[in-house]
């Protein structure tokens, strides 16, 4: 298991197999705009990135944060 | 309704209704007992709502995002006869609580009988019908009491000053278990013969936002700043949104909405949005009605045609338009007591008049503008949080000498929780280990986002911590 999907796990209370890159707050209870937010600032935390304020917004399923970490050439 | 793509009819909810009242009354529940609910956003929801009404209990719903043991320190002081809640509460409320607590499980809709018609009782106006979760502290918990009356009034004025009519399609996105969608929404809808679209959370439809307003026809939307800069960012399709024609404003209410946020999502989807203002205390106050001609964005707008509201100094005395001082009302609405709690309700509450802990002024035209607090209020996202209830629980670490929390402005959320700690000479903290533990008694929307150590705390001459100093 890589460091994103650990955080993804832990932040959403999920078991890190259960992570699929289609998955989108529907299929994800614990997925809400603060736990979004603690993602992101986890992600940035570990990282060691800089997000954009408007960029927070763009993630919209799972594979949107891996997206996110290439653009920023950290994954 | 409307809900997980199957329609509820009048007819078709009003047997629902019935039938969920048997239930009710397999556990022999009385006129004026309380009925507590903890559900999603939901047809469940509405129908346990309306159900409590019908046989004359009293509906205690709490909002369902808050973690199990923070709603059962509230329920201790409303001390329900029975709670109905979901699975994600079900298991610790079972067994934390002295109140009876009924699973409402996926099928629960598919498990009722078929019952008969059940008249409506027929309540003294100015007894209670509902009981709502508010901020406060496990020393001075504050479940606001509304009556029949003062239910009625508002949401009728409500209606009457959004000018809604039967015509009405409503999408709620916003967690039932708090006022607002239920005031501006679920009960102007029923009242009218309107329509309702329910949905989880604004979260989970973010992406199909402008598709759901577009395919059910919806008129009117209720939300709070933070989603409006979701959705000022979030990508949409621009030829999908230039077909929406129904939808007639966008509701903001909640906390403070910017004049900025007003004017870019005017400029960005042609939009206007109303500035709601309202307590827990008191439901709305005020009508921004922006389809008048004369509106401009900025006020709080008009008070409802069932409240007078006015401006009010240090002394108690009314100020004339144009001076600040704290907002206060008196009217059909203004709710009848704190349950259990009658101290607060004996501060706040004097010749009638509710002292909203707002500070705002009437402009010479009428309307009113809301400027700043005075209470020591935090409102993130929309959700209103005491900062005393989170030091109560930082005070409970050992190492912990000085605390206070405040509100700090964001972009997003409008603020977030920093807290400010002095440390006991000699001892060490960090704050990850604040957080969780706070983690173990509140909600996540109260955990601080930002925990600071400082040498030490501003106070006044009495020794108290001046908390509003800190913000600065």
């Amino acid at each position: 298991m890589g460091k994103l999907e650990e955080i993804i796990a832990n932040i959403f209370e999920l078991d890190p197999t259960e992570i699929k890159k289609e998955m989108t707050p529907k299929d994800i209870e614990t997925w809400d705009s603060l736990s979004q937010l603690d993602l992101l600032s986890t992600i940035e935390k570990e990282f060691k990135i800089k997000l954009e304020f408007s960029e927070i917004f763009t993630v919209m399923k799972i594979d949107d944060i891996y997206k996110l970490l290439s653009k920023k050439g950290v994954l | 309704m409307i809900s997980n793509d199957k329609v509820y009819t009048y007819s078709e909810t009003d047997k629902l209704i019935d039938a969920i009242c048997m239930k009710f009354k397999d556990f022999r529940l009385l006129s004026g007992e309380i009925i507590s609910i903890i559900l999603k956003n939901s047809v469940e929801y509405v129908l346990f709502y309306l159900a409590a009404l019908r046989i004359g209990c009293i509906i205690n719903p709490y909002p369902y995002n808050l973690e199990s043991k923070d709603i059962a320190r509230y329920m201790e002081n409303v001390n329900p006869k029975l709670l109905f809640c979901n699975k994600e509460h079900y298991e610790y409320m079972k067994n934390s609580t002295r109140t009876r607590t009924i699973l409402v499980d996926d099928d629960f809709l598919g498990k009722l009988g078929v019952a008969n018609s059940i008249s409506d009782f027929n309540p003294e106006q100015k007894s209670p019908a509902c009981i709502y979760y508010s901020s406060g502290t496990t020393g001075n918990p504050k479940s606001v009491v509304f009556s029949h009356k003062n239910m009625l009034s508002n949401i009728s004025s409500i209606c009457r000053g959004f000018k809604f009519n039967e015509q009405e399609t409503h999408l709620v996105i916003l967690p039932m278990g708090h006022t607002a969608s239920i005031n501006y929404s679920f009960l102007p809808c029923t009242l009218l013969g309107g329509t309702l679209l329910i949905t989880e959370s604004f979260w989970k439809i973010r992406q199909n936002f402008w598709d759901l307003i577009k395919k059910f026809n919806i008129t009117y939307v209720e939300v709070v700043p933070s989603i409006l800069v979701a959705l000022l960012n979030t990508p949409y399709d621009k030829k999908n949104y230039s077909e929406i024609k129904k939808l007639k404003f966008i509701g903001c209410g909640s906390a403070p909405l910017p004049i900025e946020l007003q004017n870019k999502i005017h400029q960005k989807f042609g939009l206007k949005v109303a500035n709601l203002y309202g307590l827990s205390e008191t439901g709305p106050t005020h009508v921004d009605y922006p389809l008048d001609e004369d509106w401009k964005p900025g006020s709080i707008g008009k008070p409802l045609d069932v409240n007078e509201v006015g401006i009010m100094d240090e002394n108690g005395n009314m100020l004339d338009h144009d001076q600040v001082g704290e907002i206060v009302v008196k009217g059909e609405n203004v709710f009848i007591g704190y349950h259990n709690n009658q101290e607060i309700y004996n501060k706040l509450v004097i010749n009638q008049c509710f002292h909203t802990g707002d500070l705002g002024y009437r402009g010479k035209n009428g309307m009113f503008y809301f400027t700043g607090r005075k209470k020591d209020l935090i409102i993130k996202g929309g959700i209103n949080i005491s900062p005393d209830e989170i030091d109560e629980i930082v005070f409970k670490l050992d190492e912990v000498k000085e605390a206070t929390t405040v509100g700090m402005d964001d972009e997003y959320l409008g603020e977030k929780i920093f807290t400010y700690i002095v440390l006991k000479d000699g001892k060490k903290l960090n704050d990850e280990k604040v957080k969780s533990f706070c983690k173990k008694f509140l909600s996540k929307e109260k955990i601080p986002d930002v925990v600071k150590f400082v040498e030490s705390l501003p106070k006044g001459p009495s020794g108290k911590i001046l908390r509003r100093e800190m913000k600065n």
